[in-house]
């Protein structure tokens, strides 16, 4: 008599265990499987935003070669403006010329005076005219004075000054 | 008995249960065993073959070259730089409606409809899938293209958004100052290769790297990833060249060939104290960005690749070897004697007689005097100068393509070579060769090698080389310094005035040269090699310009009158930019009433004909006197060569304005031109 309850007793603590093993279980493979499926779906995210970033990377990164190309071009573009050829059409196309501030003064002087001629750099610098402008029969047949001429150039570069031409 | 069937039942329920559970592990095990087996298949046996495929489907792999390095100028402006450009290409292969397309493509990008859809159709059935339709296209063009030619629904990752059109990227050399430095520069051709110059010779340099590319696309054919190559990044050149003293350079060189009417010239300024070459011209010349209109001659360096007889201004070394030896001074005396001389046979003439100073010999360019002083030099001290001065070498410019010039050895001279080579015949030099001589007297004796590169950069401006030129001593000081002032005599009294500057002192020599023909083996009186090497400031040099021009036609023909202006225009523009100080109040005699003649006074412009016929008469008759064929390849022609040649026009110009032909006195009465008139008559 003492044995049967026993025996009744045993199956229903397995039942039991069972069925609290069977839950732990379906709960455990739950949560396994809810791990397994987050972490496919962050895999898959991870990889579709690594393939976004990628594509974004790679959008950048030929703008930033466009960019480099257009820099480039653009350099280019101020070499050319700053040609010393391009410089020289500018200047004459707004009637740009070169003007020096040194006074002009054309005087006489022989060989002779020349083969002395020691450096003198403080010294005002005179240009000669003979080139640049043929000698006018009034001046020659009248013998013009130096002081007149020297007056003349100092008025013309003062004029030159004013009007930032030559 | 109630209990047994329960039992059985259950025993039967279990039973099934774990058959269905073992029928689905099989099943399960045999699906996987499948795929498994199905895995390995495909990656093992069909591995290279899937992989091929997949890549092809995912990557891309693109194969450029990088941008070619920059050349700069001493100031780091840009002579030669690359910028990116686009081809637009079709692939015939992806294009389904050829008429339509070829209709569309050429009506965007301007071409021959016609042209085009034969062009599309051809390689449509041969297969081909590289058509060029427009080359080189820069980024404004690209944009209107591709907006031109947008589809509407075209699932396209790249532009031009059509079917079957690509772009594909190049690049483009260009030369920001068009024909500038044309000759130093070179050119590259289309594969980025140095044809010429600096192009050529800093290929290695300058030639970027070949870059590989590979992406990796999505379905949409977006880019997503990215694997470059490694590659080094090309360099950058930085030349002594100032892009604006080489402007002013070519500016005065090409009026003054144009004046002259001379078959081409050269002109090179020196730093002397460095040895950078600031300006190396050459006219006629080219523009590299237009090479087809391009002339064979007119893309090489004359500079460095031709050799010419220098005339007198080779008695520089003859005065350098006579003052190192300590045999004469500049106010030594020297007798021409009758103006003529007999060397082996040969006679040597010159319309300079008597006795006067070795300085006023070089002044006038007097030849009698010039042979007088080299055979007391002597062969083995003559030619060692002569090799010390660089003569017969390469200067070792860094430029493709550089002569050596003609320099024979004293074994192999004749009996009259070393008076011949004292007025600077029967020798070759190059205008570098010669420019780089007086560059050394310039320098009180030093000579530096003169280089046309600075610098070499990387691109992030760290200096990788620096040029380090080799300094000799080739004349002491001394000897320099005596020279100079012979020099400046010459500028002063002698052949070289029209070489006086505005502001500044000035020094150098005339030359004047019958040219050599290699055809006829023999000098032609009539061809001229006329140039003037000088420096200024005379005290205190700042830089040496050698002018050469090449069959000049206009006037008398000799340095004093076609280079020495070209070398007055060059100094007078480029040394105030370089904050010379000036050195000199008086520039040249002014002419007015009183040193005009009488006859012509009152007649402007009779009184400029003058003033441009003025100048260098007696160079020009030496010359026409006594200059000896040039010889120094052939000596044949030389002994078939009469010793009195036929009267160049320069000198029938000399007798018409020469006071002792008893014409009119034309000429301008300056002090020298006085004092020649009385020492000739």
């Amino acid at each position: 008599m003492s044995q049967q309850p026993r025996r009744q007793t045993k199956p229903r603590r397995s039942e039991s265990r069972r069925q609290g093993i069977s839950w732990k279980y379906s709960a455990l493979t739950l949560v396994c499987g809810a791990i397994l499926v987050t972490g496919f779906f962050f895999a898959g995210k991870l990889h579709f935003s690594s393939m976004d970033y990628g594509i974004r990377n790679s959008r950048l990164r030929k703008q930033l070669d466009e960019m480099e190309a257009e820099k480039r071009r653009l350099l280019l573009s101020r070499e050319i403006s700053l040609s010393p050829a391009e410089l020289m059409k500018a200047a004459r196309k707004i009637e740009f010329s070169q003007s020096s501030d040194i006074p002009e003064v054309a005087r006489a002087a022989t060989t002779a005076e020349m083969v002395k001629a020691k450096p003198a750099p403080s010294v005002a610098v005179v240009q000669k005219t003979v080139i640049s402008k043929p000698v006018e029969p009034a001046k020659t047949a009248s013998a013009p004075k130096p002081v007149n001429v020297e007056k003349q150039a100092k008025q013309e570069s003062k004029g030159s000054n004013k009007k930032v031409k030559s | 008995m109630k209990k047994k069937p329960i039992k059985n039942k259950k025993k039967d329920l279990r039973q099934v249960a774990f058959t269905r559970f073992m029928l689905i592990v099989a099943i399960f095990v045999l699906w996987m065993g499948g795929i498994g087996v199905r895995l390995v298949h495909l990656q093992v046996s069909q591995h290279n073959w899937l992989r091929e495929r997949a890549l092809d489907q995912r990557q891309e792999v693109k194969k450029s070259r990088l941008l070619r390095g920059t050349i700069y100028d001493r100031n780091e402006r840009a002579l030669a730089m690359s910028v990116n450009v686009k081809t637009l290409y079709a692939d015939p292969t992806e294009i389904e409606e050829v008429e339509t397309a070829a209709r569309d493509i050429a009506k965007a990008v301007k071409v021959d409809a016609n042209a085009l859809h034969k062009q599309l159709k051809e390689g449509k059935e041969s297969g081909k899938r590289f058509i060029a339709i427009a080359k080189k296209l820069d980024e404004t063009t690209v944009q209107k293209v591709n907006k031109a030619l947008q589809t509407a629904n075209l699932k396209k990752a790249d532009l031009p958004g059509y079917a079957g059109l690509h772009w594909k990227e190049e690049q483009k050399r260009s030369y920001p100052n068009g024909p500038l430095a044309a000759n130093v520069l070179g050119f590259s051709n289309a594969d980025d290769v140095g044809q010429a110059g600096i192009e050529q010779s800093q290929n290695n340099i300058l030639r970027g790297a070949d870059v590989q590319k590979v992406q990796d696309r999505d379905r949409l054919g977006r880019v997503y990833d990215e694997t470059v190559s490694d590659h080094g990044l090309p360099k950058d050149v930085y030349l002594t060249i100032d892009n604006s003293i080489q402007y002013q350079t070519e500016l005065a060189l090409a009026e003054g060939v144009r004046n002259a009417k001379a078959k081409s010239g050269m002109a090179i300024v020196i730093d002397q104290r460095t040895g950078d070459i600031l300006a190396m011209a050459n006219y006629p010349s080219f523009d590299p960005e237009n090479l087809a209109s391009a002339k064979g001659e007119a893309v090489a360096d004359r500079a460095i690749q031709t050799v010419y007889s220098p005339g007198s201004v080779f008695k520089l070394v003859t005065y350098s070897s006579a003052l190192e030896k300590n045999l004469i001074t500049p106010e030594g005396p020297v007798d021409a004697g009758n103006g003529t001389i007999d060397v082996a046979g040969h006679k040597f003439s010159d319309h300079h007689t008597g006795v006067m100073s070795y300085a006023e010999a070089l002044a006038h360019s007097s030849n009698i005097c010039a042979i007088k002083t080299g055979m007391r030099v002597g062969k083995p001290d003559f030619y060692s100068m002569v090799q010390k001065m660089g003569f017969g070498r390469k200067t070792g410019i860094e430029l493709p393509a550089e002569t050596a010039g003609i320099v024979r050895n004293p074994d192999r001279w004749n009996g009259d070579s070393l008076a011949s080579m004292s007025i600077g015949y029967e020798i070759g030099v190059t205008a570098l060769q010669m420019a780089s001589a007086f560059a050394t007297i310039a320098n009180d004796g030093v000579k530096l090698q003169p280089h046309i590169i600075k610098e070499i950069r990387q691109q992030d401006g760290t200096v990788i080389s620096a040029a380090q030129p080799d300094r000799t001593q080739v004349v002491s000081a001394e000897t320099a310094r005596s020279l100079r002032k012979m020099l400046r005599q010459v500028v002063l009294t002698g052949t070289g005035r029209r070489a006086q500057l505005d502001g500044y002192t000035s020094a150098g020599k005339t030359g004047t040269a019958w040219k050599f023909d290699p055809k006829t083996k023999r000098v032609e009186s009539s061809k001229y090699v006329s140039s003037f090497i000088g420096f200024a400031p005379y005290e205190n040099p700042a830089i040496t310009i050698a002018v050469v021009m090449d069959e000049p036609q206009v006037g008398a023909r000799d340095g004093g009158m076609v280079s020495a202006p070209v070398f007055k225009q060059i100094a007078d523009a480029i040394l105030p930019g370089l904050n010379v100080a000036r050195d000199r109040a008086v520039v040249r005699e002014t002419l007015t009433a009183e040193n005009l003649p009488e006859e012509i006074a009152g007649d402007p412009v009779e009184a400029k004909k003058i003033l441009i016929e003025d100048t260098d008469t007696e160079e020009r008759s030496s010359f026409a006197r006594t200059a000896k064929p040039a010889k120094g390849e052939d000596r044949t022609s030389e002994k078939n060569e009469p010793v009195k040649k036929a009267e160049p026009p320069a000198k029938r110009q000399e007798k018409e304005i020469h006071p002792a032909a008893g014409k009119p006195k034309l000429v301008i009465k300056n002090k020298s031109s006085t004092e020649k008139g009385k020492q000739k008559t």
